[in-house]
């Protein structure tokens, strides 16, 4: 077996000391001396007509620079990943609470909060659909010219009415999930100014610099080539930050008032404005045999992307791609409907609307596990698809597959293991229980969507190679895996590297940081540019093999030269390129995915039977991320991906009643601290190679989330003996379940 | 967050700030976050929330762990501030950095110097604390990427090598 310097190894954040002392300067806190204070005003109102919108007492005010609106806008008054529908500035309408209808540019803050106050809108306020069911109805409203079904789908396989009447048991039940912020803790924020070459620079927390520029090149109408995107570092992303947050602010600013400028979003103004996780209602009917075997699905999903479609239509793809998870039904009838409405503004969200079916999945396999009599994992192992079989949408899965070996290693866990002993309560009102559910994520984009990456690597005069990457790092540490990947191929120090990374003047197109493809693609492009280097290196000394320690260069063991000096000597410059593979037959809109990242994720936790509290005592997360690039890197992102989780399931919602968001604020939204998670969380990485990656890897930013929230749930069933069909359960949701039940119990033996 | 650059109706006041004195105008209503952030270019500290929530602006202000958006700067006039740039100088907050590193409690970051600063906080008076109390003291603290499993390992790791 080759034994590796760097891969798989625990290896210490390239960027860690930078981020330790504070000296690393996130979009937030780039400064210039003469920059525009950027304020935006916001709609109060879910829907209304707007009827004026009356500035002038704004740029009265002294000190204001600029007030910017949709007049101001040279080129599209529109933005959107998948579909620009989202106006830079309302115009006519304003479709959700929080959009924008101006923007301030001012001396100071203070002076640009102050003109917020002064802009007189005045509205024609409308009835806000809020409710994604009322949005389908013929009476309701056009949020957009195309109506409000933003996406439909529908996929059928065999006859699952047949397949239902045939089956022993039916099982139907509807699930609904909620809408869950973002919370990176650096809010949406940036600069812009011109740099030496005469670009625009948009510098913006941000996950795709050089998609930032086409949107920004469509709303100046400038060309691309005058325009700069800078995404990294970023103070957290999760997908909320894929879309443009604040960058259309920043440009539109600095290119009218040729002055930098500045924007920082407040906490509130964060939570108001930016997307969601999309809040989903599923039908699920399933049926299977008394063999435990499963015969058909009907899955059903409605989703509400709010305001605009921004990625709705591709997360929704998601959501019904992977309603079957990881199991094998012979008979599917797959649809639902992804509709507009006045309810927030839903983007992608680490998971990619697949939390949301296998929530709705994983609870329905244990209660029919639980109702044939067989073990939950042993039934879940049992109708595990296997490759050659098809999936919810008639759809291949070619590559490697992760669930058995998932399955294998839970059994050998822990707390599989010692569930009985686990689960013994230590006082009567403290009921214990385990949960565990299984699940997968989709890599790359899908068929028909540019999916590639492009990298480059340097020899520079400083004697080491320069990384070029385009992707943000947004703390998923793939600026480390990057450069371990490269050492490894140069066989040379991590220190005989650098990198830039985000930086669309700088480095080439790697695509996005989204749908767990970094580590995959680009890491698999840098793969093949150190490759290259190290043979050009070998061809200009004619040698075979090379070794680089702290900046000399070792050819088959002899002393040759420093990096600085062969930088003299010649120029090195490699590029590596690698497009991630697809299905050869579209399922329509991108669809299907064909490599899969799988997880499992086991859950012992206690509920307080007085008081309703769940605390979660101990976790156990499987991940298939193919070969580990870094342990400490995978570990990392487990812990983290499985405490977003905890809250999912446990306390996180952002409330929207009528239009309106209820709780945008820390205070009030409540996401996991550190008193909130068990400190007891292993992470197992299986073992499974996936071949069509040079380094056999696969990402895991996303699967480490997606089966969190169904095992908890099935957890807290373990415990109380019920089922909690919508999310989050909260203490309140338990105590009065519980308590209804007990009345009852006393009201059948004490007739009065 | 706000930002006052206009010099009109400020107070002049002196803080000490890690160490250094620095004699400034501020207006009289300033958070010694933008104090720190804006007119001293102390970017290590963090905006998160304004108003207490997250602890990204946590400093020590004469050893106790202080929100600094939650303080006027006049109200920290004669108190020693230690905010994360004082690392140089302090040999505790450098332990705590690098087992941050070493035990890979960062990841995007941007909570990480208030974390280390609860973390100081807690140490400087508390030498061996028990898990729980580490917990309990980085509880003001929000982290959204690390699920703080590392975190806590990484300040518990401190003092027992």
């Amino acid at each position: 077996m080759v034994e590796y310097r760097y891969l798989g190894k625990h290896i210490p954040r390239v960027d860690a000391k930078e981020k330790v002392t504070g000296k690393l300067l996130y979009p937030s806190d780039v400064h210039f001396d003469n920059q525009i204070y950027i304020r935006v005003l916001r709609t109060r109102y879910p829907y209304a007509r707007i009827l004026s919108i009356d500035t002038s007492k704004a740029e009265n005010l002294p000190g204001v620079i600029k007030v910017l609106t949709h007049k101001d806008v040279p080129g599209l008054n529109a933005f959107g990943i998948a579909t620009q529908d989202q106006p830079v500035f309302c115009s006519d309408y304003v479709r959700y609470h929080g959009d924008a209808i101006a923007a301030v540019g001012a001396e100071s803050d203070e002076i640009a909060r102050q003109a917020l106050l002064l802009i007189d809108i005045e509205y024609e306020i409308l009835e806000p659909i809020a409710d994604p069911e009322d949005a389908l109805k013929p009476s309701a409203p056009k949020l957009h010219k195309n109506g409000n079904i933003l996406n439909e789908k529908k996929f059928t396989k065999g006859n699952v009415d047949k397949a239902f009447d045939e089956s022993d048991l039916v099982f139907e039940h509807t699930y609904q999930t909620q809408r869950q912020a973002h919370c990176y803790l650096e809010t949406e924020a940036g600069v812009a100014y011109f740099d030496e070459e005469g670009r625009l620079v948009v510098h913006a927390g941000g996950q795709y610099p050089h998609r930032d520029v086409t949107q920004i090149s469509r709303i100046l109408n400038i060309p691309k080539e005058k325009i700069r995107a800078i995404n990294s570092p970023v103070g957290g992303g999760f997908g909320g930050k894929d879309e443009l947050t604040v960058q259309q602010y920043l440009a539109l600013m600095t290119y009218i008032t040729k002055r930098p400028s500045k924007i920082i979003l407040d906490r509130e103004e964060s939570f108001l404005s930016g997307g969601k996780r999309h809040p989903v209602k599923i039908t699920l009917k399933t049926g299977v045999n008394n063999d435990g075997k499963l015969t058909g699905i009907r899955f059903y999903a409605l989703s509400d992307t709010g305001g605009y479609a921004s990625l709705g239509g591709p997360v929704f793809n998601l959501t019904v791609e992977h309603s079957v998870g990881v199991y094998f039904f012979p008979d599917a009838d797959i649809s639902g409907h992804c509709v507009y409405t006045n309810s927030g503004f839903q983007v992608a969200f680490r998971g990619f609307g697949v939390p949301q079916s296998l929530f709705a999945l994983e609870l329905q396999m244990d209660e029919m596990a639980d109702s044939i009599g067989i073990d939950r994992l042993e039934f879940r192992k049992i109708n595990l698809l296997k490759k050659g079989q098809k999936g919810a949408i008639d759809n291949e899965f070619p590559l490697s597959i992760g669930s058995l070996p998932i399955v294998e290693e839970i059994y050998k866990g822990e707390i599989y293991k010692n569930r009985k002993t686990l689960t013994k309560s230590t006082k009567p009102h403290l009921k214990r229980g385990v949960g565990f559910a299984l699940g997968l994520q989709g890599a790359g984009l899908g068929v028909g969507l540019p999916d590639f990456a492009h990298t480059k690597i340097k020899l520079i005069e400083e004697g080491k190679f320069k990384l070029l990457m385009g992707t943000s790092e947004m703390g998923q540490g793939n600026a480390t895996c990057f450069t371990q990947i490269a050492a490894e191929e140069l066989n040379c120090d991590l220190s005989d590297t650098t990198y830039i990374l985000g930086d669309s003047g700088l480095v080439p197109d790697s695509g996005s940081a989204t749908a767990s493809r970094t580590i995959y693609a680009v890491g698999a492009s840098i793969y093949f540019a150190a490759k290259r280097m190290k043979e050009a290196i070998l061809k200009h000394y004619n040698g075979t093999k090379l070794e680089i320690k702290s900046g000399t260069i070792y050819i088959d063991g002899q002393v040759k030269h420093t990096l600085s000096e062969l930088y003299k000597e010649k120029a090195f410059e490699t590029t590596g390129e690698f497009i991630v593979p697809t299905a050869k037959e579209c399922l329509g809109d991108g669809l299907p995915h064909i490599l899969y990242g799988y997880s499992g994720h086991v859950i012992l936790l206690e509920v307080n039977t007085l008081t309703g509290e769940i605390e979660v005592l101990k976790a156990e997360c499987y991940i298939d991320a193919g070969r580990v690039i870094n342990m400490q890197g995978l570990q990392g992102q487990s812990e983290g991906g499985l405490v977003m989780g905890i809250g999912y399931a446990l306390t996180e919602n952002s409330i929207v009643k009528n239009g309106y968001y209820q709780n945008p604020r820390f205070a009030t939204y409540i996401i996991p601290t550190a008193l909130d998670v068990p400190i007891d969380i292993s992470t197992v990485a299986v073992d499974v190679y996936e071949e069509s990656n040079p380094l056999g890897s696969k990402g895991i930013g996303e699967v480490v989330f997606t089966s969190v929230a169904p095992a908890v749930a099935n957890a807290i069933y373990d415990a109380v003996g019920e089922r909690f069909y919508s999310l989050p359960i909260t203490p309140e949701d338990i105590l009065l379940r519980l308590n209804s039940k007990s009345k009852n119990r006393e009201n059948t033996l004490c007739p009065q | 967050m706000s930002t006052v650059k206009t010099d009109k109706n400020t107070i002049n006041i002196s803080l000490k700030i890690n160490g250094k004195e620095y004699n400034i105008n501020v207006a009289p209503t300033e958070t010694l976050l933008n104090t720190l952030r804006d007119r001293l270019h102390l970017t290590g500290t963090k905006y998160g929330c304004g108003e207490g929530e997250c602890g990204a602006c946590s400093i020590i202000i004469d050893g106790e762990l202080v929100n600094s958006c939650m303080i006027l700067s006049p109200q920290a006039e004669g108190k020693e501030i230690l905010t994360i740039e004082g690392y140089e100088n302090d040999e505790l907050i450098r332990k705590i950095q690098d087992a941050f590193i070493a035990k890979g409690a960062v990841q995007c970051g941007y909570c990480t110097p208030g974390m280390i600063m609860a973390a100081r906080a807690l140490l400087s008076k508390n030498h061996d604390p028990s898990i729980d109390e580490i917990r309990e003291a980085i509880s003001g603290n929000l982290c959204r990427c690390t699920g703080y499993v590392k975190i806590v390992e990484a300040i518990s790791s401190i003092n027992k090598a």
